[in-house]
């Protein structure tokens, strides 16, 4: 073992960038190994520490040792003259206890205690003098079993310590601001952090008009990351049952909103975007009510993943207003005028015959070249039907989006459906009628769609369709990703149904997001496939279109993962959409 | 496969053992060093890349090849990327079964990561190599580096005192 490894070979500069990842103890050590490492330590800027380093001793003592490691690193580097530049403090305690352990008293009190003496040592370390260079800030404290975490309460002047701080990134965190608001209120003083380009929440709880006063005192901000982030409104004594809340991000260019909470207990309540310079935004969650101020003209990508909560599904329309809302935003936003064009290319293959059943129903695949291709953003649409439609209506509305899934707990799948020349239903009860027209719907082509052998038209809850109605969105913008669920047990019975979901790019691209085909529980699948027959069974509409393709979809869902995957390496390549088209439909065939 | 479709700018990279390896502009310029050498007009026909043998290129294009970016077309910077959770994720899996290599080639990718610069390689590997060093005694570090202890001993107890706290 001993010898043969070079690492002793690399230069200096090199051995520093390893040992960036080094955890502070690990990192102080090595300035024992010989004369050269003593220069090096605590030279490289960064001070690492993960109460996983520590495991091997009980909460006490690890809560001790991490926060005199961190001191002492932090004190090491001061000395020696080193700006420490990057600082992660990552502390788990009590995962794993039982759930509800935080109602015992004694546990609670520790825990509790625990916490706040350790906010504390961090709070004297944030405006120690060797705080003062950070340029990357990074915290996490997770305190007892997942749900009962606490928050941590460091204000954010505490965070803006550093004035050159680039990129912070908080977990678990409640700003102290948050937290007073309740109890008594102290002023204090204006956070500033003037170099400030990125920052995330991670499972955090913050009142609006403070997380509004941390993006307004960070005027470079371009990145913003809200993931699982709580926002609370300040206590009212008579709350209306909407409210309606405004976030301005002036400069942010990236918005990530996972998870995101501010709708009310009813989720009624909307929120407006203020965020003019925006050119990427993902969004994960139900359907609500966000809107733009001013649509950003720059926008560039838009990933939506949308979650349906078991309790919402097939109960009211609400949900399928708030979904075609939702994707109006992020309609036209390089507008272009001028009547959908036709399609450039289109192919009919059969998909294979793999279970012994006829599975004949052609595919379309139509790549809308010439119209947004102008703008050097082509479109492609693919959409599916077994009726064998003239490929000038393949081309127009597209057929069926699929928003996702993980039905393990509380979240159904669901096919939200777009106008189609014939009625559709969802699987799960759940039917997305769209809205009545716009007056700019004119770029019917330009919808960027998932195809569905795999869009499984169950007829449960099953609506009939006016295709006088056809709203035609003109997405052309951007992606949108509708996730086929993660790798839980849920998605075993989703992912018949369910397409790996593709990410449409404006530069007429596109990836997968999730294949999830792993995991799948055979029990829980068997169910699916024998729900979905019965209901197929049951349909008021008997037509061969609906069972031979929810057939297929359920015992076939490889001809689709095959498929994306096929367009994903023709993306790789970078080439133009009729190049992926042809490629899908290369794809088609060798299934 | 996907087909084949010519369009697309390709570079060639040369290896010092006399391997090219045609790869796509794009990917290539996952390397800083590269894309340096695109950008400044460096490039026409092949790159030689020095001291980086045919085997170890392979890989760090292999790497490049699944790192290169989905939304590079419109030249967003890297923090503009907003990867998918689950494509992040697969990343990460692929990652992990990419850097189980021996100690010799993942010293080899360190060091190519370095010259090519290209950050994501370099902190694969450069994490990789802390996870499996740390919890060792420093006598097991200093001999899985191969290092000499050219501390005279009281220097080293010195040393020990002084940071006392991590060898606790």
């Amino acid at each position: 073992m001993a010898g043969d490894d070079r690492l002793s070979d690399l230069p200096d500069d090199l051995l520093r960038c390893i040992l960036n990842f080094a955890p502070a103890k690990e990192g102080a050590m090595t300035s024992a190994l010989a004369r050269r490492w003593r220069s090096l330590w605590p030279s490289y800027g960064t001070v690492n520490l993960d109460s996983r380093s520590y495991d091997h001793l009980d909460s006490y003592l690890r809560r001790l040792a991490i926060v005199r490691d961190a001191k002492n690193s932090l004190a090491a580097a001061d000395g020696g003259g080193f700006p420490v530049t990057k600082l992660t403090f990552w502390y788990v305690e009590g995962a794993d206890d039982p759930l509800g352990s935080g109602n015992i008293g004694s546990y609670y009190d520790d825990m509790h205690e625990g916490l706040r003496d350790m906010s504390e040592d961090l709070r004297a370390m944030l405006y120690g003098p060797a705080s003062r260079h950070l340029e990357e800030l990074r915290l996490g404290l997770f305190f007892g079993p997942r749900h009962e975490e606490e928050t941590y309460d460091l204000s954010i002047p505490d965070l803006s310590s550093s004035p050159v701080l680039r990129v912070l990134h908080l977990s678990q965190w409640a700003p102290m601001e948050t937290v007073r608001e309740w109890g008594p209120r102290r002023s204090y003083r204006t956070p500033s952090f003037p170099r400030l380009v990125e920052l995330r929440l991670h499972l955090c709880w913050v009142l609006l008009h403070v997380l509004q006063g941390a993006i307004d005192a960070a005027p470079l901000l371009a990145t913003l990351q809200l993931d699982g982030v709580d926002i609370c409104l300040r206590p009212m004594k008579d709350p209306p049952a909407t409210r309606s809340l405004h976030l301005r991000c002036p400069k942010v260019t990236s918005l990530v909103l996972v998870d995101f909470k501010c709708w009310g207990r009813q989720g009624k309540n909307t929120m407006e975007l203020d965020a003019p310079l925006l050119r990427c935004f993902a969004y994960k969650g139900p359907p609500r009510s966000l809107s733009f101020k001013l649509r950003p003209p720059d926008m560039t990508r838009v990933d939506l993943s949308f979650q349906v909560p078991a309790a919402q599904v097939g109960t009211d329309n609400r949900m399928c207003r708030l979904f075609w809302k939702f994707i109006h935003n992020f309609s036209g936003a390089n507008t272009h005028g001028g009547p959908p064009p036709s399609p450039a290319f289109n192919t009919t293959t059969t998909p294979p015959n793999r279970g012994g059943y006829s599975a004949n129903m052609p595919l379309h695949v139509s790549s809308g070249d010439d119209g947004p291709a102008v703008q050097g953003h082509p479109v492609i649409t693919i959409s599916s039907d077994s009726d064998s439609a003239p490929p000038s209506q393949m081309a127009s509305p597209p057929a069926a989006f699929s928003a996702s899934t993980d039905i393990g707990s509380s979240i159904t799948p669901a096919i939200i459906s777009r106008p189609l020349p014939r009625p559709v239903a969802a699987v799960g009860g759940i039917m997305l009628t769209p809205p009545p027209s716009s007056p700019d719907d004119h770029n019917k082509d330009s919808l960027d769609d998932l195809p569905p052998p795999n869009a499984v038209q169950l007829p449960s809850a099953f609506s009939p369709y006016d295709s006088s109605n056809s709203p035609g969105l003109d997405i052309d913008v951007s992606s949108i990703a509708f996730a086929a669920g993660a790798s839980s047990s849920g998605t075993a019975s989703a992912q018949p149904c369910l397409p790996p979901s593709l990410v449409f790019q404006p530069d007429h691209s596109l990836t997968m997001v999730t294949p999830a085909t792993k995991s799948a529980d055979p029990h829980l699948h068997e169910c699916v496939l024998r729900k979905l027959r019965h209901n197929a069974k049951r349909s008021a509409d008997k037509s061969m279109s609906l069972r031979r393709s929810s057939r297929l979809a359920a015992k076939e869902p490889r001809v689709f993962t095959n498929m994306a995957t096929k367009a994903i390496r023709a993306r790789a390549k970078r080439l133009t959409s009729t190049d992926v088209a042809k490629a899908l439909k290369d794809a088609i065939h060798d299934a | 496969m996907a087909t084949r479709e010519a369009g697309k700018k390709m570079i060639m990279l040369k290896s010092p053992d006399g391997m090219e390896f045609e790869v796509e502009e794009a990917v290539a310029m996952e390397s800083q060093t590269i894309r340096k050498m695109i950008e400044d007009d460096c490039a026409d026909t092949a790159i030689l890349i020095p001291n980086i043998n045919s085997k170890i290129l392979s890989r760090v294009i292999e790497y490049c090849n699944k790192h290169v970016p989905t939304t590079g077309a419109t030249g967003a910077a890297a923090s503009d990327t907003v990867a998918p959770a689950a494509l992040a994720e697969d990343l990460k899996i692929w990652d992990a079964e990419f850097i189980k290599v021996n100690r010799a080639t993942r010293f080899d990718l360190i060091q190519a990561a370095s010259y090519l610069n290209i950050k994501g390689l370099l902190d694969l590997t450069s994490q990789t190599t802390i996870d499996t060093i740390s919890d060792n005694s420093l006598e097991e570090i200093r001999s899985f580096l191969s290092t000499k202890n050219d501390y005279l001993p009281e220097e080293e107890q010195t040393i020990r005192r002084e940071n006392q706290w991590a060898f606790q």
